[in-house]
């Protein structure tokens, strides 16, 4: 599959121990130009754990 | 406390699941646990209110990625086992009042993004065969929460109703070298009556066989298996064909329409069905403005459903609702 979008994820755990991921579709970074961070992500679109 | 109980007379499972008698019952709307936690308000499931889509495990699962053991003791007739699998909960929107309806295209098309996504990830683990994605809509239906949302399942087998579905299509396969949904679909345009959308890649119609008045199905015109086979333009076009048909039923009886959506694709077990096709799949309730189509004794003792209406006739009133949308 191709596409023009990348799909960011941010992993959350969750007091009880559940996760919960927010998505966040990105335009095309070729047109946008994306923080350093994102575009870090933006390359595989993964999923990064983080404390809550 | 949760486990899998076998039904020897139907050959399926039944999940116990008593911890569900207390979850959140229709709240009032300024205590949403699916809204984002306000500043100096009690906490809900999402902290953050930035996101497009947010996915996360149901805070009252059916099935557990670890489940508890089994409270009750197996036997040879009544098998038993772990409520193992991933419940899920996908919120549509940070947006209370919104529906899926009510979304954009654009917006619907992130969400087909996050559910191939969430078909990828719950599909690779090993306990999960079969990523089922769907979304109960309306009191009507017993939704208990009404923030836009939709849930996913990952049963660790092939529920019953997908399993006669692939059986049906294998055995189709085998007859004719056809795919039945492929065949279904060439049937449904070659009669056009129940047509109710088309667009580049998706066609919705209600079958001929509907058992629910506007029981509405969405197939895709190429013959593929799952999300993850989808290119970009299938996936907007998916997007547009969704907004079209919920649209056209929020117009239906001028009221938020109420609806079971269900994602039909090809189980993650590791076999082949390749004889399988995409489609989803709508259950509205409703066969008047004000009237339910209630499941009783032949649809729930026998199996067999009895359809007040005309598939024909329905398909010409949702049609009539229809407004072209581009992905």
């Amino acid at each position: 599959m191709t596409t023009s979008e990348e799909l960011v994820t941010r992993k959350v755990v969750l007091p009880d121990g559940r996760y919960l991921i927010y998505y966040t579709v990105k335009p095309d970074d070729s047109l946008v130009p994306s923080e350093p961070a994102q575009a870090e992500t933006d390359l595989k679109a993964e999923t990064r754990d983080e404390e809550n | 406390m949760s486990e899998l109980r076998w039904n020897p007379l139907l050959g399926e499972w039944v999940a116990t699941a008593t911890h569900r008698q207390d979850r959140t019952f229709l709240p009032p709307d300024d205590y949403c646990p699916l809204c984002p936690t306000k500043p100096g308000g009690f906490p809900t499931e999402v902290p953050a209110s930035n996101y497009d889509i947010a996915v996360f495990e149901n805070r009252f699962p059916t099935l557990r990625s670890i489940p508890d053991e089994p409270a009750v003791v197996p036997s040879d007739l009544y098998l038993v086992r772990p409520a193992q699998g991933v419940c899920e909960v996908v919120l549509y929107s940070p947006n209370h009042t919104s529906s899926l309806a009510r979304e954009s295209v654009e917006q619907i098309y992130k969400l087909v993004r996050v559910w191939t996504h969430r078909f990828q990830e719950l599909g690779a683990l090993e306990f999960v065969k079969f990523v089922f994605i769907f979304e109960n809509k309306g009191e009507a239906i017993g939704v208990t929460l009404h923030h836009p949302h939709g849930q996913i399942y990952g049963y660790p087998f092939i529920p019953p109703r997908l399993a006669t579905e692939l059986q049906r299509c294998a055995e189709h396969q085998a007859r004719s070298g056809r795919c039945l949904l492929c065949d279904i679909l060439a049937e449904e345009r070659r009669d056009a009556k129940r047509i109710v959308a088309e667009n580049g890649s998706f066609v919705a119609f209600i079958p001929f066989f509907a058992r629910w008045p506007y029981e509405t199905h969405v197939y895709s015109r190429r013959h593929f298996q799952a999300l993850t086979d989808m290119t970009t333009a299938e996936q907007k076009d998916l997007a547009a064909m969704l907004k079209m048909v919920l649209v056209g039923f929020d117009k239906l009886f001028d009221t938020s329409f109420p609806y079971m959506m269900v994602i039909h694709q090809r189980p993650v077990d590791g076999e082949t069905y390749d004889y399988y096709h995409f489609h989803i799949e709508f259950y509205p309730p409703l066969r008047t403005a004000k009237k339910l189509k209630y499941l009783a004794g032949s649809e729930t003792g026998a199996g067999m459903f009895i359809n007040d209406t005309l598939p024909e006739v329905k398909a010409g009133e949702l049609r009539a609702h229809i407004e072209p949308v581009s992905g």
